[in-house]
């Protein structure tokens, strides 16, 4: 794999959301390429700088106003559009975002783990059962090794 | 015809002794077998792949493990594939887990540093309490080796029944199944197993990555619950005397979250384990948004989440305990109350309800809430 290909799915696969093969392809890579290897640690402190921001309330008045324009009743349409209108509009939309899309492919690699940021808690749960499981085979036969952690979990 | 009815009923009776002797003797050797399993459980020097169930995702992993007599234990991951490579080092005073592609290092202290000879034996006494164990075949072969079949019924009809495989020389657990409805699930199998005499000491060796960040975390702290105990953790947690299905509470301990300390309540009917996590509900940051299963409770200012692999009704049940015990701080509070004004219900799930929106929690009323203050309400009246 080439390193242009490799930095086009680092961001998938710090979240580990990629399949087995190309995860073990992937760090394999890293493994031999510095240039990469740093590429990737960068991408991830992003992820914990990301990770780590405060979520933002928006508050009881936006939440109202938002309530109010879903439950209002939608605007009549000024006129009917012909149907080829609607097809080059759609085709020159659809051009304009796959062309974006090229571009800001790397831009989207950091902005991604907004999105995907797991849960704190969730993950000291799951650390503190895997202790429990760690020193316990009887206990149903979970495994000792603990969960993935969160982006912005590092301490 | 006397004699020949008295001679078959005598006949009947030393039948029914000797099936009943076989039987007791069965039932005292099964849990001899237990036991000893449960202490082997890591005094055996071997090497063996086994099929075990992902605690986070409840997928089964390929895991090689390697132990030694003298405590050191290493497992790692041979499949799926995306978890490859994971391996964990415990040498019973630190446990190491190194995850490649975080390229992280996690260090706490081993879980296995605070079991003792009498945890297990206490554990035994409590199982026998709470399940019947009978060998149910003493030739079952698993990984090629002859095994021990014992059967564990629960006496609490709720709890599913376990098998467990124990090999017959070594005494040691090669595989356990559940079995829900007449339905079996393994959740460790062994496939593989040698037993070497020994294992060379770099074999239980870590080689993480260069660059490899270092994360350590504390270890559960147990403790006592007390008025101070509010001071740590910002509540006073909820630790029930008694809880159903045989289970008792084995310990209270701190956890070192990154969000804070929050308590963790272990409970056990002997075989099976179970956690309820307590966090304080007012608290920025600790909201549960991953941990939102039916099983979760908000009450007076504590949530509560059980995680074990019991039967939702049981697990139910479990829980409805601590939110009593929870609410009791309440309900003497309303009863001191009762000469001061009537009490309304209505104006009490109200209140409820605004709690909730007040913390920000998806609070949904529970049943057992309204149950409860509704009993509140009666003594009151």
């Amino acid at each position: 794999m080439s390193c242009k290909s490799i930095r086009l799915q680092l961001c998938a696969y710090l979240d580990g959301e990629l399949s087995g093969v190309e995860m073990i392809a992937i760090r394999n890579h890293l493994n031999a390429c510095k240039g990469c290897q740093l590429e990737a640690e960068e991408l991830r402190s992003v992820k914990s700088l990301l990770g780590n921001m405060q979520e933002v309330d928006p508050g009881e008045e936006f939440r109202l106003r938002l309530q109010r324009t879903s439950m209002a009743p939608p605007k009549p349409s000024v006129r009917p559009m012909s149907v080829a209108f609607v097809f080059c509009t759609a085709f020159a939309t659809a051009l304009i975002l796959s062309l974006a899309g090229l571009q800001t492919q790397t831009a989207h690699s950091v902005a991604r783990p907004f999105a995907a940021r797991p849960d704190q808690t969730a993950f000291d749960v799951s650390r503190d059962q895997a202790y429990q499981a760690g020193g316990d085979v009887f206990n149903d036969g979970s495994f000792i090794i603990t969960a993935s952690a969160p982006t912005n979990g590092s301490r | 015809m006397a004699h020949v009815s008295k001679a078959i009923a005598v006949l009947a009776m030393a039948g029914a002794g000797v099936a009943f002797a076989q039987q007791g003797a069965s039932g005292v050797r099964s849990w001899q077998v237990l036991g000893r399993a449960m202490q082997n459980e890591r005094k055996i020097t071997c090497k063996c792949l086994i099929l075990c169930r992902d605690s986070m995702s409840s997928e089964m992993m390929n895991v090689w493990t390697e132990q030694s007599a003298d405590g050191h234990l290493k497992l790692t991951v041979l499949g799926p594939l995306s978890r490859q490579g994971i391996t964990s080092i415990d040498n019973g005073h630190e446990w190491i887990t190194y995850r490649p592609d975080e390229n992280r290092v996690m260090v706490e202290a081993s879980p296995r540093e605070e079991e003792t000879e009498r945890t297990t034996r206490n554990r035994l006494s409590l199982a026998e309490r709470n399940y019947t164990l009978n060998v149910e075949n003493d030739s079952t072969i698993i990984a090629g080796r002859k095994c021990y079949s014992l059967k564990a019924i629960a006496k609490h009809p709720e709890m599913p029944a376990r098998i467990y495989g124990i090999d017959k020389e070594k005494g040691y657990l090669l595989r356990m199944e559940v079995v829900t409805r007449g339905e079996s699930k393994a959740t460790l199998d062994t496939k593989e197993i040698e037993f070497p005499r020994s294992i060379p000491d770099e074999d239980f060796e870590l080689e993480p990555h260069d660059h490899a960040r270092m994360v350590t975390y504390d270890a559960p702290l147990t403790i006592s619950v007390s008025r101070e105990t509010k001071q740590v953790v910002g509540f006073r947690p909820a630790v029930p005397q008694s809880l159903p299905y045989g289970f008792v509470v084995e310990a209270p301990q701190i956890v070192e979250g990154k969000n804070g300390k929050f308590i963790a309540v272990r409970i056990t009917d002997g075989l099976v384990n179970a956690t309820v996590y307590e966090w304080p509900d007012h608290k920025k940051g600790q909201k549960m948004r991953e941990a939102s299963s039916s099983e979760d409770r908000s009450v007076n200012g504590i949530k509560l989440q059980l995680k074990s692999e019991m039967p939702k009704t049981v697990e139910g049940g479990l829980l409805d305990c601590f939110v009593r015990e929870a609410l009791k701080k309440v309900e003497s509070c309303l009863i001191r109350n009762r000469n001061a004004e009537p009490l309304d219900l209505d104006r009490v799930l109200n209140f409820e309800e605004e709690t909730n929106r007040e913390t920000g929690a998806e609070g949904k009323a529970s049943d057992c809430y309204s149950n409860v203050y509704a009993i509140v309400l009666i003594d009151v009246e």
